[in-house]
Protein backbone atom coordinates (compact mmCIF):
# COMPACT_ATOMS: atom_id res chain seq x y z
CA UNK A 1 0.00 0.00 0.00
CA UNK A 2 1.32 3.43 -0.93
CA UNK A 3 1.94 5.92 1.84
CA UNK A 4 -1.04 8.28 2.28
CA UNK A 5 -0.73 11.82 0.94
CA UNK A 6 -1.84 14.49 3.41
CA UNK A 7 -2.41 18.12 2.43
CA UNK A 8 -2.39 20.66 5.28
CA UNK A 9 -3.85 24.10 4.53
CA UNK A 10 -2.27 26.66 6.82
CA UNK A 11 1.19 26.73 8.39
CA UNK A 12 0.59 28.22 11.83
CA UNK A 13 0.87 26.26 15.06
CA UNK A 14 -2.07 23.97 14.19
CA UNK A 15 -1.02 23.30 10.60
CA UNK A 16 2.58 22.56 11.52
CA UNK A 17 1.56 20.24 14.38
CA UNK A 18 -0.76 18.39 11.97
CA UNK A 19 1.98 18.05 9.36
CA UNK A 20 4.52 16.78 11.91
CA UNK A 21 2.07 14.21 13.31
CA UNK A 22 1.10 12.94 9.86
CA UNK A 23 4.73 12.76 8.74
CA UNK A 24 5.59 10.76 11.85
CA UNK A 25 3.01 8.16 10.79
CA UNK A 26 4.71 7.89 7.43
CA UNK A 27 2.43 10.10 5.34
CA UNK A 28 3.72 12.22 2.48
CA UNK A 29 2.78 15.70 3.67
CA UNK A 30 2.39 19.01 1.84
CA UNK A 31 1.75 22.23 3.74
CA UNK A 32 0.32 25.30 1.98
CA UNK A 33 1.11 28.64 3.60
CA UNK A 34 -0.77 31.73 2.43
CA UNK A 35 0.85 34.20 4.80
CA UNK A 36 1.85 34.56 8.41
CA UNK A 37 -0.95 34.56 10.96
CA UNK A 38 -1.78 34.59 14.63
CA UNK A 39 1.09 32.26 15.60
CA UNK A 40 3.68 34.70 14.24
CA UNK A 41 1.97 37.54 16.12
CA UNK A 42 1.78 35.63 19.42
CA UNK A 43 4.03 36.04 22.45
CA UNK A 44 5.71 32.77 21.49
CA UNK A 45 4.54 31.24 24.77
CA UNK A 46 1.93 28.48 24.68
CA UNK A 47 -0.97 28.35 27.12
CA UNK A 48 -3.07 25.33 27.88
CA UNK A 49 -5.70 26.49 30.38
CA UNK A 50 -6.84 29.65 32.09
CA UNK A 51 -5.08 30.28 35.38
CA UNK A 52 -6.42 32.34 38.29
CA UNK A 53 -3.39 34.66 38.33
CA UNK A 54 -4.59 36.07 35.04
CA UNK A 55 -6.74 38.25 37.26
CA UNK A 56 -4.43 40.81 38.89
CA UNK A 57 -4.46 40.67 42.65
CA UNK A 58 -5.21 36.98 43.07
CA UNK A 59 -2.67 35.37 45.39
CA UNK A 60 0.25 33.46 43.88
CA UNK A 61 0.03 30.85 46.62
CA UNK A 62 -2.49 28.04 46.38
CA UNK A 63 -2.76 28.13 42.59
CA UNK A 64 -4.07 24.95 40.98
CA UNK A 65 -1.67 22.62 39.20
CA UNK A 66 -1.63 22.76 35.42
CA UNK A 67 -3.56 19.48 35.40
CA UNK A 68 -6.22 20.87 37.76
CA UNK A 69 -6.49 24.13 35.78
CA UNK A 70 -6.89 22.13 32.57
CA UNK A 71 -9.58 19.94 34.14
CA UNK A 72 -11.49 23.01 35.38
CA UNK A 73 -11.53 24.46 31.87
CA UNK A 74 -12.89 21.29 30.28
CA UNK A 75 -16.53 20.25 29.92
CA UNK A 76 -17.48 23.84 29.25
CA UNK A 77 -19.49 23.38 26.08
CA UNK A 78 -18.32 23.00 22.51
CA UNK A 79 -14.54 23.32 23.06
CA UNK A 80 -12.72 21.18 20.45
CA UNK A 81 -10.61 19.55 23.20
CA UNK A 82 -13.87 18.42 24.83
CA UNK A 83 -15.22 17.18 21.50
CA UNK A 84 -12.07 15.14 20.98
CA UNK A 85 -12.09 14.06 24.67
CA UNK A 86 -8.45 15.00 25.32
CA UNK A 87 -7.40 14.25 28.89
CA UNK A 88 -4.86 16.36 30.78
CA UNK A 89 -2.27 13.59 30.49
CA UNK A 90 -2.83 13.28 26.72
CA UNK A 91 -2.62 17.05 26.27
CA UNK A 92 0.61 17.14 28.23
CA UNK A 93 2.12 14.23 26.34
CA UNK A 94 1.33 15.84 22.95
CA UNK A 95 2.77 19.21 23.95
CA UNK A 96 5.85 17.65 25.52
CA UNK A 97 6.51 15.67 22.37
CA UNK A 98 6.19 18.79 20.21
CA UNK A 99 8.36 20.82 22.58
CA UNK A 100 11.12 18.20 22.30
CA UNK A 101 11.50 19.03 18.59
CA UNK A 102 11.14 22.82 19.06
CA UNK A 103 14.11 24.37 20.87
CA UNK A 104 12.14 27.53 21.61
CA UNK A 105 9.54 25.73 23.76
CA UNK A 106 10.08 24.23 27.18
CA UNK A 107 7.23 22.25 28.76
CA UNK A 108 6.16 22.86 32.33
CA UNK A 109 5.34 20.06 34.71
CA UNK A 110 1.72 18.93 34.86
CA UNK A 111 1.79 18.63 38.64
CA UNK A 112 2.96 22.19 39.37
CA UNK A 113 1.02 25.40 38.65
CA UNK A 114 1.71 26.99 35.26
CA UNK A 115 4.69 29.33 35.07
CA UNK A 116 4.09 33.00 35.80
CA UNK A 117 6.30 35.13 33.57
CA UNK A 118 6.73 38.92 33.46
CA UNK A 119 5.81 40.72 30.23
CA UNK A 120 7.21 43.83 28.56
CA UNK A 121 3.94 45.59 29.44
CA UNK A 122 4.62 45.35 33.19
CA UNK A 123 2.15 42.52 33.76
CA UNK A 124 2.46 38.81 34.57
CA UNK A 125 1.14 36.04 32.39
CA UNK A 126 0.78 32.40 33.31
CA UNK A 127 1.81 30.01 30.60
CA UNK A 128 2.39 26.28 30.13
CA UNK A 129 5.20 26.33 27.57
CA UNK A 130 7.64 29.12 26.97
CA UNK A 131 11.09 29.69 25.55
CA UNK A 132 14.02 28.65 27.76
CA UNK A 133 15.08 32.28 27.29
CA UNK A 134 11.93 33.38 29.20
CA UNK A 135 11.27 30.62 31.75
CA UNK A 136 13.96 31.65 34.29
CA UNK A 137 11.80 34.78 34.85
CA UNK A 138 9.23 32.62 36.72
CA UNK A 139 8.00 34.96 39.45
CA UNK A 140 8.57 32.87 42.61
CA UNK A 141 12.16 32.25 41.47
CA UNK A 142 12.83 36.00 41.49
CA UNK A 143 11.86 36.53 45.14
CA UNK A 144 14.79 37.51 47.32
CA UNK A 145 17.06 38.38 44.37
CA UNK A 146 18.31 41.79 43.28
CA UNK A 147 16.76 41.97 39.83
CA UNK A 148 17.72 44.49 37.16
CA UNK A 149 14.93 45.30 34.71
CA UNK A 150 16.78 46.30 31.55
CA UNK A 151 15.52 48.70 28.90
CA UNK A 152 17.18 50.09 25.78
CA UNK A 153 18.32 53.68 26.17
CA UNK A 154 16.73 55.95 23.58
CA UNK A 155 14.14 53.44 22.44
CA UNK A 156 10.60 54.49 23.42
CA UNK A 157 9.16 50.97 23.35
CA UNK A 158 11.68 49.42 25.71
CA UNK A 159 11.91 51.64 28.78
CA UNK A 160 12.65 49.84 32.02
CA UNK A 161 11.60 52.73 34.27
CA UNK A 162 7.95 52.19 33.36
CA UNK A 163 8.02 48.47 34.15
CA UNK A 164 9.51 48.40 37.63
CA UNK A 165 6.49 49.97 39.33
CA UNK A 166 3.72 47.81 37.83
CA UNK A 167 5.70 44.54 38.10
CA UNK A 168 6.56 45.22 41.73
CA UNK A 169 3.02 46.24 42.62
CA UNK A 170 1.43 43.21 40.95
CA UNK A 171 3.86 40.82 42.61
CA UNK A 172 3.21 42.46 45.99
CA UNK A 173 -0.55 42.10 45.57
CA UNK A 174 0.02 38.40 45.02
CA UNK A 175 2.16 38.22 48.16
CA UNK A 176 5.67 38.18 46.61
CA UNK A 177 8.14 40.97 47.40
CA UNK A 178 10.50 41.73 44.52
CA UNK A 179 13.58 43.95 44.52
CA UNK A 180 13.58 45.53 41.07
CA UNK A 181 15.97 48.14 39.65
CA UNK A 182 15.45 49.91 36.34
CA UNK A 183 18.47 50.06 34.00
CA UNK A 184 18.69 51.50 30.51
CA UNK A 185 21.20 49.71 28.32
CA UNK A 186 23.18 52.39 26.43
CA UNK A 187 25.01 50.11 24.09
CA UNK A 188 22.86 49.64 21.03
CA UNK A 189 23.87 52.43 18.72
CA UNK A 190 20.51 53.36 17.26
CA UNK A 191 21.90 55.78 14.62
CA UNK A 192 18.78 57.92 14.65
CA UNK A 193 16.69 54.77 14.38
CA UNK A 194 14.62 55.23 17.51
CA UNK A 195 11.70 53.72 15.63
CA UNK A 196 13.58 50.48 14.90
CA UNK A 197 11.24 47.55 15.31
CA UNK A 198 11.69 44.52 17.51
CA UNK A 199 13.20 42.42 14.72
CA UNK A 200 15.76 45.10 13.81
CA UNK A 201 16.76 45.31 17.47
CA UNK A 202 17.07 41.52 17.71
CA UNK A 203 19.44 41.54 14.72
CA UNK A 204 21.43 44.44 16.19
CA UNK A 205 21.87 42.44 19.40
CA UNK A 206 23.24 39.50 17.42
CA UNK A 207 26.11 41.51 15.93
CA UNK A 208 29.31 40.30 17.60
CA UNK A 209 30.50 43.75 18.66
CA UNK A 210 27.13 44.63 20.19
CA UNK A 211 26.84 41.29 21.97
CA UNK A 212 30.29 41.74 23.50
CA UNK A 213 29.35 45.20 24.73
CA UNK A 214 26.04 43.97 26.19
CA UNK A 215 27.75 41.15 28.07
CA UNK A 216 30.48 43.45 29.41
CA UNK A 217 27.92 46.07 30.45
CA UNK A 218 25.75 43.48 32.25
CA UNK A 219 28.77 42.01 34.06
CA UNK A 220 29.75 45.53 35.17
CA UNK A 221 26.22 46.29 36.46
CA UNK A 222 26.16 42.94 38.26
CA UNK A 223 29.37 43.89 40.03
CA UNK A 224 28.67 47.53 40.93
CA UNK A 225 24.98 47.13 41.84
CA UNK A 226 25.17 43.63 43.24
CA UNK A 227 22.59 42.30 40.77
CA UNK A 228 21.70 38.61 40.86
CA UNK A 229 19.48 38.53 37.79
CA UNK A 230 18.43 40.59 34.77
CA UNK A 231 15.08 40.80 32.97
CA UNK A 232 15.75 41.78 29.36
CA UNK A 233 13.49 43.14 26.60
CA UNK A 234 12.21 40.37 24.29
CA UNK A 235 14.59 41.23 21.45
CA UNK A 236 17.61 39.24 22.55
CA UNK A 237 18.56 37.56 19.30
CA UNK A 238 16.67 36.38 16.25
CA UNK A 239 18.06 33.32 14.44
CA UNK A 240 20.97 33.05 16.88
CA UNK A 241 18.97 33.58 20.08
CA UNK A 242 20.33 30.43 21.76
CA UNK A 243 23.91 31.63 21.32
CA UNK A 244 22.98 35.13 22.53
CA UNK A 245 21.34 33.56 25.58
CA UNK A 246 24.38 31.47 26.35
CA UNK A 247 26.73 34.45 26.10
CA UNK A 248 24.56 36.74 28.21
CA UNK A 249 23.75 34.24 30.96
CA UNK A 250 27.49 33.56 31.30
CA UNK A 251 27.83 37.24 32.28
CA UNK A 252 24.73 37.39 34.51
CA UNK A 253 21.76 35.02 35.00
CA UNK A 254 18.95 36.51 32.92
CA UNK A 255 15.60 35.98 31.22
CA UNK A 256 13.69 37.69 28.47
CA UNK A 257 10.37 39.33 29.28
CA UNK A 258 7.39 37.98 27.34
CA UNK A 259 6.60 40.10 24.29
CA UNK A 260 3.15 41.60 24.02
CA UNK A 261 2.88 43.90 21.01
CA UNK A 262 3.30 42.57 17.48
CA UNK A 263 5.48 42.00 15.59
CA UNK A 264 7.05 39.88 18.34
CA UNK A 265 10.48 38.33 18.10
CA UNK A 266 9.54 35.21 20.15
CA UNK A 267 6.48 34.66 17.91
CA UNK A 268 8.65 34.79 14.79
CA UNK A 269 11.19 32.49 16.44
CA UNK A 270 8.37 29.99 17.06
CA UNK A 271 7.34 30.15 13.39
CA UNK A 272 10.97 29.66 12.33
CA UNK A 273 11.35 26.68 14.68
CA UNK A 274 8.15 25.09 13.33
CA UNK A 275 9.48 25.62 9.81
CA UNK A 276 12.77 23.92 10.67
CA UNK A 277 10.90 20.99 12.25
CA UNK A 278 8.82 20.60 9.06
CA UNK A 279 11.97 20.59 6.98
CA UNK A 280 13.60 17.99 9.23
CA UNK A 281 10.48 15.80 8.94
CA UNK A 282 10.65 15.96 5.15
CA UNK A 283 7.41 17.92 4.77
CA UNK A 284 6.96 19.73 1.45
CA UNK A 285 6.09 23.40 1.85
CA UNK A 286 4.21 25.46 -0.72
CA UNK A 287 3.62 29.23 -0.67
CA UNK A 288 0.13 30.22 -1.77
CA UNK A 289 -3.47 30.72 -0.74
CA UNK A 290 -5.85 27.79 -1.24
CA UNK A 291 -9.00 29.18 -2.82
CA UNK A 292 -11.26 26.10 -2.98
CA UNK A 293 -11.53 22.38 -2.30
CA UNK A 294 -12.87 19.92 -4.83
CA UNK A 295 -15.14 17.23 -3.40
CA UNK A 296 -16.16 14.03 -5.16
CA UNK A 297 -18.51 11.41 -3.65
CA UNK A 298 -18.16 12.69 -0.11
CA UNK A 299 -14.36 12.93 -0.22
CA UNK A 300 -12.11 15.88 -0.83
CA UNK A 301 -9.81 15.16 -3.76
CA UNK A 302 -7.94 18.37 -4.44
CA UNK A 303 -7.12 21.87 -3.22
CA UNK A 304 -6.86 24.71 -5.72
CA UNK A 305 -4.03 27.15 -5.16
CA UNK A 306 -3.94 30.67 -6.52
CA UNK A 307 -2.30 30.78 -9.93
CA UNK A 308 -3.94 27.59 -11.23
CA UNK A 309 -1.81 25.15 -9.22
CA UNK A 310 -3.48 22.23 -7.49
CA UNK A 311 -2.63 20.02 -4.53
CA UNK A 312 -3.95 16.45 -4.60
CA UNK A 313 -4.12 14.18 -1.60
CA UNK A 314 -5.84 11.37 0.25
CA UNK A 315 -6.80 13.57 3.18
CA UNK A 316 -6.85 17.24 3.97
CA UNK A 317 -6.46 19.32 7.11
CA UNK A 318 -7.91 22.82 7.39
CA UNK A 319 -5.73 24.91 9.70
CA UNK A 320 -6.44 28.33 8.28
CA UNK A 321 -7.02 30.30 11.47
CA UNK A 322 -9.95 32.45 12.50
CA UNK A 323 -10.01 36.17 11.75
CA UNK A 324 -6.31 37.08 11.66
CA UNK A 325 -5.34 34.06 9.55
CA UNK A 326 -8.32 34.61 7.27
CA UNK A 327 -9.92 31.22 7.94
CA UNK A 328 -13.35 32.79 8.31
CA UNK A 329 -14.94 35.31 5.96
CA UNK A 330 -18.06 37.41 6.18
CA UNK A 331 -19.90 37.31 2.85
CA UNK A 332 -22.02 40.44 2.93
CA UNK A 333 -22.82 40.44 -0.76
CA UNK A 334 -24.34 36.97 -1.01
CA UNK A 335 -26.12 37.02 2.36
CA UNK A 336 -24.45 33.73 3.23
CA UNK A 337 -23.15 35.37 6.38
CA UNK A 338 -20.01 34.13 8.12
CA UNK A 339 -18.41 31.19 6.30
CA UNK A 340 -15.25 29.14 6.42
CA UNK A 341 -13.08 30.65 3.67
CA UNK A 342 -11.66 27.64 1.77
CA UNK A 343 -14.31 24.89 1.73
CA UNK A 344 -17.20 27.33 2.36
CA UNK A 345 -18.28 25.25 5.36
CA UNK A 346 -20.92 26.54 7.78
CA UNK A 347 -19.79 28.50 10.82
CA UNK A 348 -21.40 28.68 14.25
CA UNK A 349 -21.20 31.65 16.59
CA UNK A 350 -21.99 30.60 20.14
CA UNK A 351 -25.22 28.63 19.88
CA UNK A 352 -26.25 30.32 16.67
CA UNK A 353 -25.70 28.95 13.23
CA UNK A 354 -24.99 27.68 10.76
CA UNK A 355 -24.64 30.81 8.68
CA UNK A 356 -24.91 33.91 10.85
CA UNK A 357 -25.70 36.93 8.70
CA UNK A 358 -25.21 39.76 11.16
CA UNK A 359 -22.14 38.92 13.25
CA UNK A 360 -22.02 42.50 14.54
CA UNK A 361 -24.71 41.76 17.10
CA UNK A 362 -22.29 39.41 18.88
CA UNK A 363 -19.94 42.27 19.68
CA UNK A 364 -21.47 44.12 22.58
CA UNK A 365 -18.95 46.49 24.10
CA UNK A 366 -20.84 46.49 27.39
CA UNK A 367 -21.08 42.69 27.68
CA UNK A 368 -19.29 41.59 30.85
CA UNK A 369 -18.27 38.08 29.71
CA UNK A 370 -16.51 36.67 26.65
CA UNK A 371 -17.78 37.89 23.28
CA UNK A 372 -19.42 35.00 21.38
CA UNK A 373 -17.97 36.28 18.09
CA UNK A 374 -14.49 35.54 19.44
CA UNK A 375 -15.31 31.81 19.53
CA UNK A 376 -16.82 31.70 16.03
CA UNK A 377 -15.78 28.82 13.81
CA UNK A 378 -16.43 25.36 12.51
CA UNK A 379 -18.04 22.62 14.58
CA UNK A 380 -16.25 19.29 14.56
CA UNK A 381 -17.05 15.69 15.45
CA UNK A 382 -15.02 13.55 17.83
CA UNK A 383 -12.42 12.88 15.14
CA UNK A 384 -12.03 16.64 14.42
CA UNK A 385 -13.88 16.42 11.11
CA UNK A 386 -15.79 19.65 10.40
CA UNK A 387 -19.58 19.38 10.19
CA UNK A 388 -21.65 20.36 7.19
CA UNK A 389 -24.99 22.20 7.44
CA UNK A 390 -26.83 18.97 8.31
CA UNK A 391 -24.67 18.25 11.34
CA UNK A 392 -22.83 15.36 9.63
CA UNK A 393 -19.10 15.48 8.77
CA UNK A 394 -18.70 17.46 5.54
CA UNK A 395 -16.31 14.86 4.10
CA UNK A 396 -14.75 11.62 5.37
CA UNK A 397 -11.20 12.74 4.75
CA UNK A 398 -11.38 16.41 5.78
CA UNK A 399 -10.12 17.44 9.23
CA UNK A 400 -9.89 20.81 10.97
CA UNK A 401 -7.55 22.14 13.66
CA UNK A 402 -6.64 25.34 15.43
CA UNK A 403 -8.74 28.45 15.64
CA UNK A 404 -10.72 27.83 12.44
CA UNK A 405 -12.56 25.42 14.76
CA UNK A 406 -14.95 27.41 16.93
CA UNK A 407 -16.24 26.82 20.41
CA UNK A 408 -13.29 28.33 22.21
CA UNK A 409 -12.29 31.90 22.80
CA UNK A 410 -8.52 32.15 23.14
CA UNK A 411 -8.67 35.72 24.35
CA UNK A 412 -10.47 34.98 27.61
CA UNK A 413 -9.83 31.21 27.59
CA UNK A 414 -6.03 31.70 27.47
CA UNK A 415 -5.49 28.45 25.60
CA UNK A 416 -4.99 29.55 22.01
CA UNK A 417 -1.70 28.03 20.93
CA UNK A 418 -2.09 25.02 23.25
CA UNK A 419 -5.42 24.11 21.68
CA UNK A 420 -3.99 24.77 18.21
CA UNK A 421 -1.01 22.45 18.75
CA UNK A 422 -3.10 19.65 20.32
CA UNK A 423 -5.96 19.72 17.80
CA UNK A 424 -3.36 20.04 15.02
CA UNK A 425 -1.56 16.94 16.25
CA UNK A 426 -4.80 14.94 16.49
CA UNK A 427 -6.08 16.12 13.09
CA UNK A 428 -2.71 15.16 11.57
CA UNK A 429 -2.95 11.65 13.06
CA UNK A 430 -6.55 11.37 11.82
CA UNK A 431 -5.57 12.51 8.34
CA UNK A 432 -2.65 10.07 8.09
CA UNK A 433 -4.89 7.18 9.20
CA UNK A 434 -8.05 8.29 7.41
CA UNK A 435 -6.21 8.65 4.13
CA UNK A 436 -4.82 5.13 4.27
CA UNK A 437 -8.19 3.43 3.82
CA UNK B 1 -39.72 88.19 17.65
CA UNK B 2 -36.19 87.37 16.46
CA UNK B 3 -37.31 83.83 15.81
CA UNK B 4 -40.08 85.08 13.55
CA UNK B 5 -37.62 87.33 11.69
CA UNK B 6 -35.19 84.50 11.12
CA UNK B 7 -37.98 82.28 9.74
CA UNK B 8 -39.03 85.10 7.38
CA UNK B 9 -35.42 85.55 6.29
CA UNK B 10 -35.10 81.83 5.61
CA UNK B 11 -38.34 81.80 3.59
CA UNK B 12 -37.13 84.83 1.57
CA UNK B 13 -33.75 83.19 0.82
CA UNK B 14 -35.43 79.96 -0.16
CA UNK B 15 -37.69 81.75 -2.64
CA UNK B 16 -34.78 83.70 -4.10
CA UNK B 17 -32.91 80.39 -4.47
CA UNK B 18 -35.88 78.80 -6.28
CA UNK B 19 -36.11 81.70 -8.71
CA UNK B 20 -32.31 81.84 -9.36
CA UNK B 21 -31.86 78.09 -9.76
CA UNK B 22 -32.90 77.70 -13.44
CA UNK B 23 -30.56 80.55 -14.45
CA UNK B 24 -27.47 79.92 -12.30
CA UNK B 25 -27.42 76.09 -12.10
CA UNK B 26 -25.61 73.86 -9.62
CA UNK B 27 -22.05 74.19 -10.77
CA UNK B 28 -21.03 77.27 -8.88
CA UNK B 29 -22.37 75.89 -5.60
CA UNK B 30 -20.64 72.57 -6.10
CA UNK B 31 -17.36 74.28 -6.96
CA UNK B 32 -17.61 76.37 -3.80
CA UNK B 33 -18.40 73.25 -1.80
CA UNK B 34 -15.33 71.40 -3.15
CA UNK B 35 -13.16 74.49 -2.72
CA UNK B 36 -13.91 74.56 0.97
CA UNK B 37 -12.64 70.99 1.30
CA UNK B 38 -9.64 71.53 -0.95
CA UNK B 39 -8.28 74.04 1.51
CA UNK B 40 -8.12 71.11 3.96
CA UNK B 41 -6.40 68.80 1.43
CA UNK B 42 -9.62 66.84 0.83
CA UNK B 43 -10.70 66.16 -2.75
CA UNK B 44 -12.80 63.60 -4.68
CA UNK B 45 -11.21 60.17 -5.18
CA UNK B 46 -11.11 58.34 -8.50
CA UNK B 47 -13.30 55.38 -9.35
CA UNK B 48 -10.57 52.70 -9.04
CA UNK B 49 -9.53 53.70 -5.58
CA UNK B 50 -13.14 53.97 -4.41
CA UNK B 51 -13.98 50.42 -5.50
CA UNK B 52 -10.76 49.03 -4.04
CA UNK B 53 -10.94 50.96 -0.79
CA UNK B 54 -12.05 48.01 1.44
CA UNK B 55 -9.22 45.81 0.12
CA UNK B 56 -6.64 48.56 0.61
CA UNK B 57 -7.82 49.30 4.13
CA UNK B 58 -7.60 45.81 5.63
CA UNK B 59 -4.32 46.47 7.46
CA UNK B 60 -4.38 45.28 11.09
CA UNK B 61 -1.11 47.10 11.93
CA UNK B 62 0.74 43.92 12.86
CA UNK B 63 4.00 45.14 11.34
CA UNK B 64 5.01 41.77 9.87
CA UNK B 65 5.66 43.37 6.45
CA UNK B 66 8.36 45.57 8.00
CA UNK B 67 10.15 42.55 9.44
CA UNK B 68 10.77 41.03 6.00
CA UNK B 69 11.33 44.14 3.84
CA UNK B 70 14.87 43.97 2.38
CA UNK B 71 14.71 47.71 1.66
CA UNK B 72 14.15 48.46 5.30
CA UNK B 73 17.29 46.64 6.38
CA UNK B 74 19.37 49.19 4.48
CA UNK B 75 17.24 52.30 5.08
CA UNK B 76 17.43 54.82 7.87
CA UNK B 77 14.21 54.62 9.84
CA UNK B 78 13.44 58.33 9.76
CA UNK B 79 13.57 58.18 5.93
CA UNK B 80 11.75 54.94 5.30
CA UNK B 81 9.72 53.33 8.02
CA UNK B 82 8.69 50.25 6.09
CA UNK B 83 5.77 49.07 3.96
CA UNK B 84 3.44 49.35 6.96
CA UNK B 85 3.71 53.14 6.61
CA UNK B 86 1.78 52.95 3.35
CA UNK B 87 -1.08 50.93 4.79
CA UNK B 88 -1.09 52.91 8.01
CA UNK B 89 -1.20 56.38 6.42
CA UNK B 90 -3.66 55.21 3.80
CA UNK B 91 -6.18 54.19 6.42
CA UNK B 92 -5.91 57.50 8.22
CA UNK B 93 -7.11 60.52 6.28
CA UNK B 94 -6.48 62.49 3.13
CA UNK B 95 -4.86 65.46 4.91
CA UNK B 96 -2.19 63.06 6.26
CA UNK B 97 -1.07 61.80 2.86
CA UNK B 98 1.77 64.29 2.55
CA UNK B 99 3.42 62.63 5.59
CA UNK B 100 4.08 59.68 3.30
CA UNK B 101 6.38 61.69 1.03
CA UNK B 102 9.75 60.50 2.43
CA UNK B 103 8.58 56.89 2.66
CA UNK B 104 7.35 56.87 -0.91
CA UNK B 105 10.62 58.36 -2.19
CA UNK B 106 12.34 55.31 -0.76
CA UNK B 107 9.58 52.98 -1.86
CA UNK B 108 10.38 53.84 -5.46
CA UNK B 109 13.75 52.17 -4.98
CA UNK B 110 11.86 48.99 -4.01
CA UNK B 111 12.98 46.22 -6.39
CA UNK B 112 9.49 44.69 -6.32
CA UNK B 113 10.11 41.58 -4.33
CA UNK B 114 6.86 40.21 -2.87
CA UNK B 115 8.02 39.46 0.66
CA UNK B 116 5.70 41.99 2.31
CA UNK B 117 2.63 40.65 0.50
CA UNK B 118 3.66 37.04 1.17
CA UNK B 119 3.56 37.51 4.93
CA UNK B 120 0.59 39.90 5.22
CA UNK B 121 -2.15 38.10 7.22
CA UNK B 122 -4.82 40.39 5.74
CA UNK B 123 -3.66 40.19 2.14
CA UNK B 124 -3.19 43.94 1.64
CA UNK B 125 -1.91 44.45 -1.96
CA UNK B 126 0.95 46.64 -0.79
CA UNK B 127 2.55 47.13 -4.20
CA UNK B 128 -0.74 48.23 -5.76
CA UNK B 129 -1.30 50.42 -2.75
CA UNK B 130 2.05 52.16 -3.36
CA UNK B 131 1.00 52.93 -6.93
CA UNK B 132 -2.46 54.19 -5.96
CA UNK B 133 -1.11 56.26 -3.09
CA UNK B 134 1.32 57.91 -5.50
CA UNK B 135 -1.60 58.70 -7.79
CA UNK B 136 -3.64 60.11 -4.94
CA UNK B 137 -0.75 62.32 -3.87
CA UNK B 138 -0.32 63.60 -7.43
CA UNK B 139 -4.06 64.31 -7.66
CA UNK B 140 -3.88 66.06 -4.31
CA UNK B 141 -1.09 68.30 -5.57
CA UNK B 142 -3.05 69.08 -8.73
CA UNK B 143 -6.06 69.96 -6.63
CA UNK B 144 -4.00 72.47 -4.64
CA UNK B 145 -3.03 74.40 -7.76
Amino acid sequence: MAEPRVVVIGAGAAGCAAALAAAELGARVTVARAALGATALSSGAVDLAADPVERPGDPWEGRPSLEEAYRRCRNRGPHPLDRAAVSAADAHAILERLASSLPCLEMASLEAPARVLPTDMGTFKSTALASPWATPGHLPDLAGKRVGVVGIAGHPQHQASGLVGPLGALARRGGVELELHALEMPLLRLRGEELAGAVDLARLVERPGNLDRICAWLAERAADMGLDFALLPPVMGMERWAEVRQRITAALPAAELLASSPPTVPGLRLVAALDLALEAAGVRRVQGRVSALETRAGRVVGADLAGGRRLEGDSFVLATGRFIGGGLVHEQSTEEGVLEAVARLPVWIGREGPGVRAPGKFMDRAAPGPHPLMSAGLRVDQGLRPLGPGGQPAADNLFAAGSVVGGYDYITGRDGLGTALITGHLAGLGAAQGGAS
Amino acid sequence: MSKLLSWLNLAYRFNVHLIKKPFVGHEKGKAMFLDNYRADHIFPLGQEIRTRLPELSRCISCGLCDTVCPNLKAARRHLFNGPSDLAGCHTRSLPDYHLLGPSLDNWHTCDRCTHCEDVCPSGVPLRDLARLVTEIMAAQEDAQE
